[in-house]
């Protein structure tokens, strides 16, 4: 479970020092098995959330407190622990261009100590999940969009995490392959993992009829189970 | 453990192999540097062995009256080279010097007319070398000493003193010069070197920020990266020691012939194993410290 404390965050601008807020006293939960949506236009907070809860950014004042454990106590160099029980998808992809599909996926696993030798299968199943086994070989520069974007999913999901954070996973992707990646996430959901998806998309919010959190400049203006895109 | 340090290998090595022009274009600033460093190896020889050969030039003479006989000349020469100051000592007999001269000016006039007159006019004569240039002065005292001046005609100490230290000074800065040279080329070609590796990782930026959002360790993340780095230098001080080897092989009569004595070859193989360490140390280091700095900026923790 996650919780976020009357969290604020505030980031110091490079020229003229300025204070800027990105976050206002934002408290909200997540239950095990949840499918939230963070939605708000650009700049309101969402990805700050994001990297929050994997421990990229510390909050100002408040805590996010993620299985128990307050992330403000967590060394920087020991937060690879969080990341490893993360599934983390963008809206760039974010794939390592010098390896392959298959790498990609597996260097999620390898980054926890498991011998992707012997989770070749394991690689190889989830490759299939997304649609990508007959490409496992080939580089980044060489898939499509959507490819990617399913490439980023399957890395996501190859050492199982506790949760999923997705930002922006569509915002690169045109409207068939957006709905394509929309039925893996709600089909990884129903498997049991957590997902915290961040989208300014109305038409997916809407059709996900789960729970929306909407977000205006750094505060928390909705919180509806079933809800729908509001801005 | 094994298997993580087997990871990281086999991570930097794929990374050198995908990354074809970025780890030629490290591994190509990295030769530059190493070729740099042993040609300042070869220099600083080189320095070394003029300001040897200039100073070999710097003797005092001792002169010795007619009527001192070889026995007396000879034992004064082995109280000389008791002397701690003294390097070595040189008996130059009357009839050595005339026949010197003769060969020297073979085809001049002054040869022809001391064999016209048929008089020998040259003296026994002590070519002294002392360690330190400034120690002159204390051969130059032995000789005034009562009971030897007596037996010499004249110590040219005082016509060559000021030449001596002239020499010596040249010497002397001419190694000034060579120190300070290697030091700030050394100090601009780790700059170079360390600036390429940065940029390179620089433009790796996003994929160590990938790999540390997915849940990699700051080690797990810097070690293919380090591996990387020491593989560029590795390779480029291959290069770097088939080529100089090669230039210096070729070099080699030229240099004998223009510098009247410098074989750079003999020193070169005399010095091979500290040439390889100097090239290995200088590439492999360079990969890997720029690397460790480049990577550090990037990872927090």
């Amino acid at each position: 479970m996650i919780e976020f404390k009357q969290v604020s965050k505030d980031y110091v601008s490079n020229i003229g020092k300025e204070i800027k807020p990105a976050l206002r006293e934002v408290s909200f939960s997540v239950k095990d098995g949840e499918f939230i949506t963070l939605c708000g236009r650009s700049g309101a907070g969402k990805t700050t959330i994001l990297r929050m809860i994997a421990c990229e950014e510390k909050p100002t004042t408040g805590s996010v407190v993620f299985y128990g454990q307050d992330t403000i106590d967590i060394k920087e160099k020991d937060a690879y622990s969080i990341r490893q029980q993360l599934g983390f998808i963008f809206q760039d992809f974010k794939l390592l261009p010098y390896k392959t599909v298959f790498e990609n996926v597996a260097y999620a696993l390898e980054v926890t100590g498991q011998d992707t030798k012997k989770a070749k299968d394991e690689v190889m199943k989830v490759l299939d999940l997304v649609g990508l086994t007959k490409k496992a070989n080939r580089f980044p520069k060489e898939l499509s969009g959507g490819e990617q974007q399913r490439t980023s999913i399957a890395r996501a999901l190859i050492h199982r995490p506790r949760i999923i954070l997705a930002d922006e996973p569509t915002g690169n992707l045109d409207p068939y392959h957006s709905r394509d990646i929309m039925k893996v996430l709600l089909k990884i959901n129903e498997a049991g993992s957590t997902i915290i998806l961040s989208t300014h998309n109305k038409e997916i919010v809407n059709n996900l009829k789960k729970r929306v959190i909407t977000i205006d400049d750094g505060r928390i203006v909705r919180d509806e189970e079933n809800g729908m895109f509001f801005i | 453990m094994i298997n993580y340090i087997k990871k990281i290998l086999k991570g930097g090595w794929k990374n050198f192999k995908r990354q074809g022009f970025l780890s030629f274009a490290t591994a190509l600033i990295i030769f530059m540097v190493v070729m740099l460093g042993t040609s300042l190896f070869v220099f600083e020889n080189g320095v070394q062995y003029f300001s040897e050969k200039i100073r070999d030039k710097m003797d005092v003479s001792v002169y010795f009256k007619e009527s001192v006989n070889q026995e007396t000349i000879l034992d004064l020469k082995k109280q000389v080279e008791n002397l701690p100051e003294v390097k070595s000592v040189e008996y130059t007999s009357p009839e050595d010097a005339y026949e010197t001269f003769s060969k020297t000016h073979k085809d001049d006039t002054f040869a022809q007319s001391l064999q016209a007159i048929q008089v020998n006019p040259f003296l026994a004569s002590l070519k002294i070398q002392t360690h330190k240039s400034e120690q002159y002065k204390v051969v130059s005292e032995f000789f005034k000493k009562p009971e030897i001046a007596s037996y010499v005609r004249d110590v040219n100490d005082h016509k060559r003193g000021e030449v001596i230290e002239k020499f010596s000074n040249i010497a002397t800065n001419i190694e000034n010069i060579g120190w300070i040279s290697t030091l700030v080329l050394s100090i601009v070609a780790l700059i170079i070197a360390f600036n390429t590796v940065r940029l390179s990782i620089h433009s790796q930026r996003i994929e160590i920020e990938v790999m540390h959002l997915v849940g990699a360790k700051n080690s797990l993340v810097r070690g293919p990266f380090l591996v990387q780095g020491m593989i560029s230098g590795f390779f480029a001080s291959v290069a770097a020691f088939i080529l100089s080897t090669i230039i210096i092989f070729i070099a080699k009569d030229k240099i004998i012939a223009i510098t009247d004595g410098f074989d750079i070859w003999g020193i070169y193989m005399a010095n091979l194993s500290i040439v390889i360490l100097l090239q290995l140390g200088l590439g492999i280091g360079l990969g890997l410290i720029s690397s460790y700095i480049a990577t550090r900026k990037y990872l927090k923790g």
